[in-house]
């Protein structure tokens, strides 16, 4: 809507356009200061994981690694055996994946999309476990899986996914399920579809990118869990790249560019991960919605 | 922070204080060097030969060691072989170990540290028998003495062997010393540095970016180029410090001695070098996350420091030019020794095999190789012969006169660090109440006495020696 | 019926004869179907997670080091906890630490959602930028940091005292220490920054508009239409960031193992220590449970807002 007839209007209009473009300008600043704080770290890493010995330790610190010393890499996998830690990971968060994927799916297309009894009582007892850290658990679960022979086995890091694993996913999943028309699966069910067909061929191929996200959320949960592992898992040969990394101070405290170019090594699988799935990401974040 | 220990060892264990310090230590056995001894060579006979287990940690180099002497000992005893649990963390094997132990799976021989909570669980053999039977390490003067007996005994029983020795002493970076003039600390405990030349050459050696000394005005204590001298607070060194001075830290009669006159001045006296000396690094700054002062003496930050001899592995490694001394003297020439001991499980299925292997990790041929490279020190008297350091002191690894160190320092002036049971949680309260006193926040006095953090402890060791009167 | 039906509904009746009788029959059939579908789930619940629970309850009036049998000590562990100088020193460094870290936390995110809520060309690298530290694994997080905050060698020092800075002992003295582990948390800010982005997006714009209309500013606006549409959003991050927080285990394990002074000895590692180092298996589940109740009563707050959130949907279906 203009208003009409008052010459005053196009400055206004000049000085509103000037200050827009200022505060663009500033956040546009304020972006890249932050933006490079928060990534001076990682850029400090590699950097640290390319120095020689005395490099590391001389004040003030250098930027630009002098030789930079690729063979680090090589070295660190002598006590950071990173291939062998990362199949490791791969196997066990692959088969979480499955396992959430599965059983969340199953419990969430449930609380989407059946009534049946109970159903939200029983939908808010698990959403209440969100509530109910891993350090409440560590205790009796140890002493649970010691007692059925699981320990230092990858059974305790595996099993629990195949049973709906975190309750965060049937959230997840569950809400991007209720956004399915249901129209598909009325029709679906008038032509005598059983609910699992209903479940399995049309609801699941509408929702691969939730499954999508679920299956990332997983994948960096394992590759990232340190505490579980560390209670679980003693025999070096079964270690995650998690365990494996803290190990490294064991065995080569002293070889700060070893440790940080094994830092490195298992950080960038997750980045490679989240450069592609960043899409996915925040449409994850979105979908379990947390809407007001 | 770092706590402590850790150092230690180096490992991250000891980092969380298990340990005790004969964390990493542990580790194995002498290389290549591995003659086939003469010991107990039962031929076999054709029949399936048994399988006994050990747990250990250790590094990939110390891994192989331990590799290399289990594949001589099932030579000589080819009636027995060898599983070789490996856990590369000490702290993670004491915690995988005692879960087998409490899963009634225990390996037939095991490394542990600090050995007495093994003892107190009743996991640990009593192998006094054997050994006194034994002609080889029965005799009263092969293991160093009193020392070995207070490791490895309880109520006078034996329930274990020890590994090894390992001491502090002072490493010092030879260019930094030639440059200021100062004459390097001898490994001789006769000519040992006092306290206060300690002091005075540390002040001598450290200096801000504008070349200004501690006590010259306008000295930058937070711009110093090069530090004077590091004295790590991990147990082991600063319990070298309190024996110099008279004082001890855990007494076998499971009392705590940090409360001590002795004892209180001698930590003051480390934590005063950095708060009022200014001539020392905050020492926790460069124990964290596994580092080492070693670190720092290599790249020339640090000009003396105090260190394990089991940093000797990794300093030589570093082509600098370093060399090795005693302590600097308080009251009296002294330093520390300590190691993991070997044990045999309580229930194992074959003593007899387990002990030919303890056997085994009692004897020179397997002591050696890890001597050599500078881990260990020897805990025989037959290496401490004119012979007996020939077969051990390398080129390149050992400096100068470091046969002194063994020989006279560790012999002579040596006490056995006693690892009460229940160490970890005894050394877990040491360390917090400590943490203000490096920092210059409290006294030595306040931190321990005044706070009841000893009280504390005190009643924390009476629990513990109750349960051990009872073995 | 498919075979792979059958396996699920095993039992299920054939399908109805009659019109009316077959609806009826299918309100049981949806809700067997949905039995059997949570069935997974709702097992794991029980194994996994209540099990565990009642039977660490039943371990907290123990004492038990996995060796000997477990011997009854009826409240003593709660008794020894009273008089645990490492206990209060752990409640104290965690609660220090959720009280300090979950506003600043809260706060950022919620600064960096609405400056990256605007229409500027490549917004969508920032918002990627900002949220990469937080897919980091944070054991090498942990060690990086602490290599960063090293006293001596440390960037983080070398930058401070560049600005004019003393040295700071960042893990020496311990309201640095603590100060450092909330500064390693802050860097994670990304993924509940994408949460308030999302929801700030779902502000409806004409409720801006209308603001606007009535002379009000960017903060009026901030004030009076986007902090109370997103207060949902804001108290659920909020709570579950203090649940969160009560969790902090990784950074002071490996960095300064609850030094200096106990001032990081977070509840998990303490915990973790009693349990799986000194093997008390009784006292440390003792200490959950009193951790457990703790969390109860805020979830008694949270369970209003979820209530009402999960209330909310069903409207919409």
């Amino acid at each position: 809507m203009s208003v009409p007839g008052s010459l005053i209007v196009p400055a206004g209009r000049l000085r509103r356009k000037l200050a827009n473009i200022t505060e663009q300008i500033l956040t546009v600043f304020l972006l890249v200061a932050f933006t490079i704080i928060l990534l001076t770290p990682l850029v400090w890493m590699v950097s640290t994981a390319l120095k020689g010995q005395a490099q590391i330790f001389t004040y003030p610190p250098e930027w630009i690694p002098s030789p930079a010393l690729w063979s680090n890499f090589r070295e660190a996998t002598t006590a950071y055996p990173f291939g062998r830690y990362a199949t490791n990971t791969l196997i066990i968060a692959g088969l979480n994946i499955a396992g959430v994927l599965l059983t969340a799916s199953m419990a969430a297309y449930a609380f989407a999309r059946l009534r049946f009894p109970g159903r939200d009582l029983i939908f808010i007892v698990l959403l209440s476990t969100l509530m109910l850290p891993f350090t409440v658990l560590m205790i009796p679960r140890y002493i649970q899986f010691r007692e059925l022979g699981w320990l230092d086995s990858w059974k305790p890091l595996i099993v629990p996914n195949w049973f709906g694993g975190s309750v965060f996913f049937i959230f997840l999943l569950r809400q991007f399920f209720r956004t399915i028309p249901r129209d598909l699966s009325d029709a679906a069910k008038l032509d005598g579809a059983s609910e699992f067909r209903i479940y399995w061929q049309i609801v699941l191929p509408l929702s691969k990118p939730a499954l999508a996200v679920v299956a990332v959320f997983v994948f960096l949960d394992t590759w990232n869990d340190f505490l579980a592992p560390l209670i679980y898992i003693t025999s070096p040969d079964k270690y995650t790249v998690s365990l494996g990394l803290s190990q490294f101070m064991g065995n080569y405290t002293t070889q700060y560019a070893y440790l940080m170019a094994a830092s490195t090594m298992m950080i960038i699988p997750t980045i490679v991960v989240f450069v592609l799935a960043q899409r996915y990401f925040v449409h994850g974040v979105v979908l379990t919605g947390v809407k007001g | 922070m770092i706590k402590s220990t850790a150092s230690v060892m180096t490992t991250r264990s000891t980092r969380r204080g298990v340990l005790g310090g004969a964390a990493k230590l542990g580790i194995g056995v002498g290389g290549a060097s591995l003659l086939a001894g003469s010991r107990s060579s039962s031929f076999a006979l054709a029949q399936d030969p048994t399988q006994i287990s050990m747990m250990g940690w250790g590094s990939p180099l110390e891994k192989d060691n331990v590799d290399k002497g289990l594949k001589v000992f099932e030579q000589q005893n080819p009636d027995i072989t060898v599983e070789w649990i490996h856990i590369p963390d000490a702290a993670d094997q004491q915690v995988a170990l005692k879960t087998a132990i409490a899963g009634g799976t225990a390996p037939d021989v095991f490394w542990s540290t600090p050995f007495r909570d093994f003892v107190a669980i009743g996991a640990a053999m009593d192998v006094t028998d054997r050994l006194m039977a034994d002609p080889v390490l029965g005799a009263p003067d092969y293991f160093l003495q009193p020392q070995e007996s207070e490791r490895d005994t309880v109520n006078g029983k034996w329930f274990g062997i020890g590994s090894c020795w390992v001491a502090p002493h002072l490493y010092y970076n030879a260019d930094l010393l030639a440059e200021a003039g100062i004459e390097p600390p001898s490994p001789n405990p006769a000519e040992a540095w006092t306290f206060d030349e300690f002091k005075e050459y540390g002040r001598q050696l450290t200096f801000d970016s504008q070349g200004r000394h501690p006590g010259d005005s306008g000295f930058d204590a937070n711009d110093v180029k090069q530090w004077g001298v590091s004295w790590p607070t991990f147990d082991i060194a600063l319990a070298a410090a309190i024996y110099s001075n008279g004082g001890y830290t855990w007494g076998t009669d499971y009392t705590a001695g940090h409360g001590s006159a002795e004892a209180l001045q001698a930590i003051q006296a480390i934590a005063d070098l950095t708060n009022v000396d200014q001539i020392a690094p905050v020492p926790t700054v460069l124990e964290q996350m596994g580092m080492s002062s070693w670190q720092a003496l290599a790249s020339g930050n640090v000009a003396v420091i105090v260190d394990g001899s089991w940093a000797l592995q990794d300093i030589a490694k570093l082509g600098f030019n370093f060399g090795c001394g005693v302590l600097p003297v308080f009251q009296e020439p002294a330093t520390v020794m300590l190691a993991h001991s070997h044990c045999v499980s309580a229930t194992t299925e074959h003593p007899d095999e387990a002990w030919k292997l303890l056997a085994y990790l009692s004897s020179n041929d397997y002591q050696l190789g890890l001597i050599k490279v500078g881990l260990w020190l020897p805990s025989h008297t037959s290496l401490l012969t004119p012979d007996g350091i020939a077969s051990w002191m390398t080129e390149g690894v050992h400096p100068d006169g470091y046969d002194l160190i063994v020989t006279d320092y560790l012999k002579n002036y040596g006490h056995n660090l006693f690892y009460p049971a229940g160490y970890a949680e005894a050394n877990d309260l040491i360390t917090a109440a400590l943490d203000p006193v490096w920092v210059g926040d409290q006294t030595a006095q306040e931190a321990l006495v005044d706070s009841g953090a000893l009280d504390e402890i005190a009643a924390h060791l009476q629990e513990q020696q109750a349960v051990m009167n009872d073995i | 019926m498919s075979s792979l039906e059958a396996k699920v509904q095993p039992g299920v009746a054939q399908p109805a004869i009659a019109v009316r009788r077959s609806r009826l029959s299918l309100r049981h059939k949806e809700a067997l179907a949905g039995y059997i579908f949570i069935l997974p789930a709702v097992l794991g619940f029980i194994l996994w997670t209540a099990g565990p629970m009642f039977y660490s309850l039943w371990l907290s009036f123990h004492s038990w080091n996995l060796v000997q049998p477990p011997k009854w000590v009826g409240l003593g562990n709660f008794r020894q906890m009273w008089n645990d100088r490492i206990f209060w020193a752990s409640v104290r460094a965690t609660l220090t630490y959720a009280a300090i870290s979950v506003p600043l936390f809260q706060l950022l995110s919620f600064s960096m959602a609405l400056l990256l809520n605007s229409k500027i060309p490549g917004i969508s690298f920032f918002r990627s930028a900002f949220y990469l530290p937080v897919v980091i694994p944070v054991a090498a997080a942990s060690f990086l940091w602490g290599f960063i905050f090293n006293s001596e060698f440390g960037l983080l020092n070398y930058v401070l005292r560049n600005l004019g800075f003393d040295k700071i002992l960042w893990f020496q003295q311990p309201r640095y220490a603590m100060a450092a582990m909330v500064i390693m948390t802050l860097w994670l800010f990304g993924g509940t920054m994408v949460i308030y982005l999302a929801a700030l997006q779902g502000v409806p714009e004409h409720l801006y508009e209308a603001a606007s209309l009535d002379g009000a500013n960017a903060l009026r606006r901030l004030v009076v239409v986007t902090i109370p549409m997103m207060s949902p959003v804001i108290f659920f991050n909020f709570v579950l960031g203090v649940i969160g927080s009560l969790q902090i285990f990784t950074q002071s394990y490996i960095i300064t193992d609850g030094g200096p002074q106990n001032a990081t000895r977070f509840y998990s590692l303490m915990i973790y220590e009693r349990g799986f180092r000194d093997f008390k298996m009784g006292y440390a589940s003792a200490l959950a449970w009193v951790l457990f109740l703790f969390i109860l009563l805020l979830s008694l707050l949270i369970f209003r807002s979820l209530g009402r959130m999960v209330y909310y949907e069903e409207e919409g279906t």
